[in-house]
């Protein structure tokens, strides 16, 4: 088996409100996604679940960034949903889109709560993030949710790219 | 023209998702080190990639402890064109500031770090054939007992074209020799 294989790559050849990958392979060590988005609302934003969780405040997020000469930290716990990584706003121009690496490390273990860690940059705001994430649950990761939140209109916009690469050690 | 060996009639055979193009370790000090797409459907053409990763283990002739290589795309030097964030930390504080320059800053250990002393940075280039201006995302260590720093960096390159040539140059005069360059694809995997 692979190092590093890519399990699936969606491209947006139109506006969608999530991206869904479903019945992830359980035969990788790691996950990571990588990531290169738009949102189609002015300021960035982005929402990921766990196995389609959206209750029961079950997320907390930490975060540190560089904004300009500005540095920055954020956290929040008891969330329903992991906030960052993210993807850029309609602001940030409109050939600039936010690019992620997000890794989910021993997602099959069923004794460990999930803890994810990614990297953001969106580009002409400029932002750039370092930020994590816990789930509170237990169960194996088998879908990932990227979404823009549903109380807002706006979409997440065409040309975004999403892809998950499983991997292993051997 | 054959095919790469992880594509068989035009399918890939095993996923698998990063393909090794080059390696470049200097037996001399050398100015510049290039990367320049194939352009032939063999492992060396950028063409087929979602993504490019530089990894660079350095050392340069600056006169300081930290030396800053430039990453330059298609021959592309003006400053004006690689706008950049960056967030680091030198032992003593963490700082973060906004800056453009004649390409992708690097950092490395310079002329005045001890002997055999390198600079590690992980450089990821994202959506390289896309009409995207490219966002390039890294991280970069440079220690040297008691000096160096610490960066997470990412540069814009305002530019839609995909990029096919990628130049490491030296911050000033060379690159010294036993710097390593390896430069990876990272392949999509579209299902329906």
């Amino acid at each position: 088996m692979a190092v590093i294989e890519a399990i699936a790559t969606t491209y947006l050849e139109a506006d969608v409100a999530s991206v869904t990958f479903s019945a992830i392979p359980q035969t990788y060590e790691h996950l990571q996604l990588r990531m290169s988005g738009k949102l189609g609302r002015s300021n960035h934003e982005g929402e990921m679940l766990i196995n389609g969780v959206s209750s029961g405040s079950v997320y907390s997020r930490h975060r540190m960034g560089g904004s300009g000469s500005s540095t920055n930290a954020w956290a929040s716990t008891s969330a329903d949903y992991i906030v960052g990584p993210y993807f850029s706003g309609t602001g940030a121009g409109a050939a600039n889109y936010a690019v992620s690496i997000v890794d989910i490390l021993d997602y099959t273990n069923t004794n460990k709560n999930m803890t994810m860690m990614y990297m953001t940059y969106e580009q002409g705001t400029p932002n750039l993030y370092f930020g994590s994430a816990l789930w509170d649950g237990t169960a194996a990761v088998t879908s990932l949710t990227y979404r823009i939140t549903p109380t807002v209109s706006e979409l997440l916009t065409r040309g975004s790219v999403i892809t998950l690469y499983g991997l292993n050690s051997s | 023209m054959a095919d790469p060996a992880y594509i068989v009639d035009g399918v890939l055979t095993d996923g698998e998702a990063w393909v090794g193009v080059a390696t470049t370790t200097l037996g001399s000090d050398t100015a510049t080190v290039t990367f320049t797409s194939t352009d032939d459907g063999q492992v060396g053409d950028f063409s087929q990639y979602m993504d490019l990763v530089l990894v660079t283990y350095s050392r340069g002739e600056t006169v300081a402890i930290t030396d800053g290589n430039k990453v330059q795309f298609n021959n592309d030097t003006t400053a004006a064109n690689y706008p950049a964030q960056r967030l680091d930390a030198d032992g003593s504080g963490a700082y973060a500031g906004t800056y453009t320059a004649t390409g992708v800053v690097v950092h490395t250990a310079g002329a005045s770090a001890a002997a055999n002393e390198f600079g590690a940075s992980v450089q990821h280039i994202f959506d390289i054939n896309s009409g995207k201006h490219k966002s390039v995302v890294g991280s970069e260590a440079q220690d040297s007992n008691g000096d160096g720093t610490v960066a997470i960096r990412a540069t814009t390159w305002l530019s839609q074209a995909p990029i096919s040539e990628i130049d490491i140059v030296a911050g000033t005069g060379n690159l010294k020799s036993g710097s390593m360059f390896s430069l990876f694809g990272v392949l999509p995997r579209m299902v329906a």
